[in-house]
């Protein structure tokens, strides 16, 4: 009788405890993610979880959100498309968040006309999609840097302010995977290029995982453009292509989007990464004279002692903590609840946002894109800026 | 003229690699008749075994080459043991279900070992490229076609000559004969599996110093099909001629139709060369007839 008179009082105390944490649970600002931490795309995925969680915990270090705390809850979906499907269903059901992170521009694609019509949740993801960051077709969706085609833009710029002979106009070769994130920037890419001057002399396509491109470089020694510009890959067959140009005498420059500014290729690389160029929304872990990378390390030795180095995958992660956070600051000093129509709203007021060196100044004009990069070019195994912050809008 | 020069002696380097991964299904499918599906990832795990021999334990490259085969040999041997025996007699869609299943556990094993980050091994063989004449063959391809070729050739002379490939040989022709011959039928099944796993295990070597490993690799196991079913499933000529095919048709289309239509052709083609060869020769170049009287 004594034994369950305890278990009973326990059970009540249990009970109590648990109402507690779902009184204080309501005092929390909810943000969801669907993470790709294991399958193909994990290499990445598992650095933008930490760097989200990161991100929002030294927000919360920092006051949160004028005292309110954010809380980061996640589940791994394997980069399988039905599982970050359901996985997101079932989170806006259990936790009904403001703001959620999606893991590929296929589960944006999936989900955006219910994110606009059903939903109502402000919505960040591991994408670079022009599509996804079109603010009239969605309006809730953003996108953590410039998109693909403003990170050609943004190369083209650079291109058609830096020829490699006076006086000509400078000629440019495009290498993409036949995939939807490689030919993503494309149709944009001629056009901006047609805008600025700069000639596109070929269009090489290969399979992602290509082992032989013999072909493909015949074809670049054929038009021998100066710059040559990879989208849609991550690191094979770009190493393979950069030494068989070398072996077939091209001086080609060698640029890359996002995915292909990681160091993990310039280890690859080796001595032919020097003079790799590319552009990247962010700073990158090693720039130490930048404010925010300074407060990103500080936070990294207090939480992570072990940890040496964070790829720009992290940096995405951290970056889209710092949205998620700005438009809940920006609710807020409105006055407004924080919900996920009014997160929707603050999106293109955030105007010349000041990262701290981080992601230049950030402005969501024309689109729900930051339409910002550095170029940056590869130096001693590191990337080092090539140029200053670039504006596309 | 050059140009296709180029392509062609390209495509025959790439082509011996295909025929070495293309062995690694002809090994085990001519002695048990299975398709293993698990093919890409047998490669991508021998890779991963150089790179943990070579990189994380710090040895010279042959000792780890050998190494690799000695340990994919186990890998074989323990899935023919452990799985692929308890599925003898059920349908072959249960079996193919199994090596597809197999694929799964293995890269997520692989995951699990290794991580998902990219990884790469120190360059094995010299940068200088090949120069004959005006052709250019990269180094690690040129290298890789001839480390291939051997391995091809080494497996055909054990099949050809030694007893346990004749044994081999005997069984795939005729299990029940090779059985009351005193041939262990059983154990030939398990030397296909290892025979299997190191072929292509030496494959995922070569691919891996051309372009680094990742879990993934083994999705290169799909493209290596159209070879192995051009060839024929249960012959090793026809493994490698499919492998040349292949590796020609892909770079000679890839050369000469890819700058006017946009890309694509080169992964294309080798599917298409694969539908025509198969309309007028079901069961591949060189595969076995396989005639049931009702």
């Amino acid at each position: 009788m004594k034994s369950l008179r305890v278990t009973l009082g326990l059970l009540l105390a249990l009970c109590l405890l648990l109402g507690a944490g779902s009184a204080l649970a309501a005092d929390t600002i909810k943000i969801t993610a669907q993470q790709p931490i294991t399958g193909r795309f994990a290499f990445a995925g598992k650095h933008i979880n930490q760097g989200l969680a990161d991100s929002l915990a030294w927000a919360n270090e920092q006051g949160g959100v004028d005292g309110i705390k954010v809380e980061y809850i996640y589940e791994d979906t394997g980069y399988d498309l039905k599982r970050a499907v359901a996985a997101f269903k079932k989170m806006m059901a259990k936790y009904s968040p403001v703001m959620d992170y999606g893991e590929s521009t296929g589960q944006g694609k999936a989900l955006s006309p219910e994110i606009n019509s059903r939903y109502h949740v402000v919505y960040g993801s591991t994408s670079f999609s022009q599509e996804l960051a079109d603010r009239a077709k969605n309006p809730y969706i953003f996108v953590s840097g410039p998109t693909y085609a403003q990170q050609f833009g943004i190369l083209l710029k650079y291109i058609a302010a830096n020829p490699k002979t006076k006086g000509k106009k400078p000629t440019v070769a495009f290498f993409h995977s036949d995939t939807e994130f490689g030919r993503d920037p494309i149709p944009f890419a001629r056009e901006m290029a047609k805008k600025l001057g700069v000639e596109v002399v070929a269009e090489e396509v290969t399979a992602v995982g290509a082992v032989d491109v013999t072909s493909q470089l015949l074809d670049l020694k054929r038009h021998n453009p100066d710059y040559c510009i990879f989208q849609g890959y991550v690191v094979p067959p770009i190493p393979a292509i950069i030494r068989g140009a070398k072996d077939f005498g091209l001086k080609t420059t060698f640029m890359g989007t996002f995915w292909t500014m990681s160091n993990m290729l310039l280890d690859k690389l080796g001595a032919d990464g020097e003079g790799y160029m590319g552009v990247m929304p962010y700073a990158y872990w090693y720039h130490t004279e930048v404010p925010m990378i300074k407060i990103i390390q500080d936070f990294n030795k207090r939480h992570h002692p072990d940890v040496a180095y964070r790829p720009n995958s992290y940096m995405q992660g951290w970056f889209t903590g710092m949205v998620f956070v700005k438009l809940a600051k920006m609710c807020k000093a409105k006055g407004l609840p924080i919900t996920g129509p009014n997160l929707k709203d603050m999106i293109p007021q955030v105007k010349d946002w000041d990262t701290q060196g981080f992601a230049g100044m950030v402005s969501f004009k024309s689109s729900n894109a930051t339409a910002v990069g550095k170029v940056y070019v590869g130096k001693g195994g590191k990337f080092v800026p090539a140029s200053d912050w670039i504006y596309l809008d | 003229m050059d140009i296709l020069l180029q392509l062609i002696v390209s495509g025959i380097a790439v082509g011996g690699v295909y025929a070495l991964i293309a062995l690694g299904f002809v090994l085990i499918y001519k002695a048990t008749s299975i398709i293993n599906f698990a093919t890409g990832e047998f490669m991508m795990i021998g890779a991963y075994f150089f790179y943990t021999f070579m990189v994380m334990i710090g040895l010279p490259p042959i000792p780890s080459f050998l190494l690799v085969m000695f340990s994919s040999a186990l890998l074989g041997l323990f899935i023919e043991r452990a799985i692929l025996r308890y599925m003898l007699g059920q349908p072959t869609i249960s079996i193919v279900m199994v090596t597809i299943g197999l694929s799964s556990i293995l890269m997520g094993l692989a995951e699990i070992i290794w991580s998902t980050d990219f990884k790469s091994f120190p360059p094995l063989f010299p940068r200088a490229p090949i120069i004959i004449g005006d052709i250019i063959v990269r180094s690690n391809l040129f290298w890789g076609f001839v480390a291939a070729m051997a391995a091809v050739i080494l497996f055909a002379l054990l099949f050809k000559y030694a007893k346990v490939g004749v044994a081999m040989r005997a069984t795939a022709g005729d299990q029940m004969a090779a059985f009351s011959m005193g041939i262990n039928v059983r154990s030939m099944f398990t030397v296909a599996w290892s025979l299997g796993a190191i072929a292509a295990a030496l494959g995922g070597v070569i691919i891996g110093n051309i372009g680094g490993i990742q879990p993934t690799l083994g999705g290169i196991g799909l493209k290596i099909f159209p070879v192995v079913i051009l060839g024929g499933l249960d012959s090793i000529a026809g493994a490698v001629v499919g492998g040349f095919i292949v590796g020609l048709v892909e770079n000679i289309a890839g050369g000469y139709l890819d700058p006017y239509v946009g890309g694509g052709v080169k992964d294309l083609a080798p599917f298409v060369v694969l539908v025509l060869i198969l309309l007028v020769k079901p069961y591949g170049l060189f595969g076995k007839e396989d005639i049931e009287r009702l």
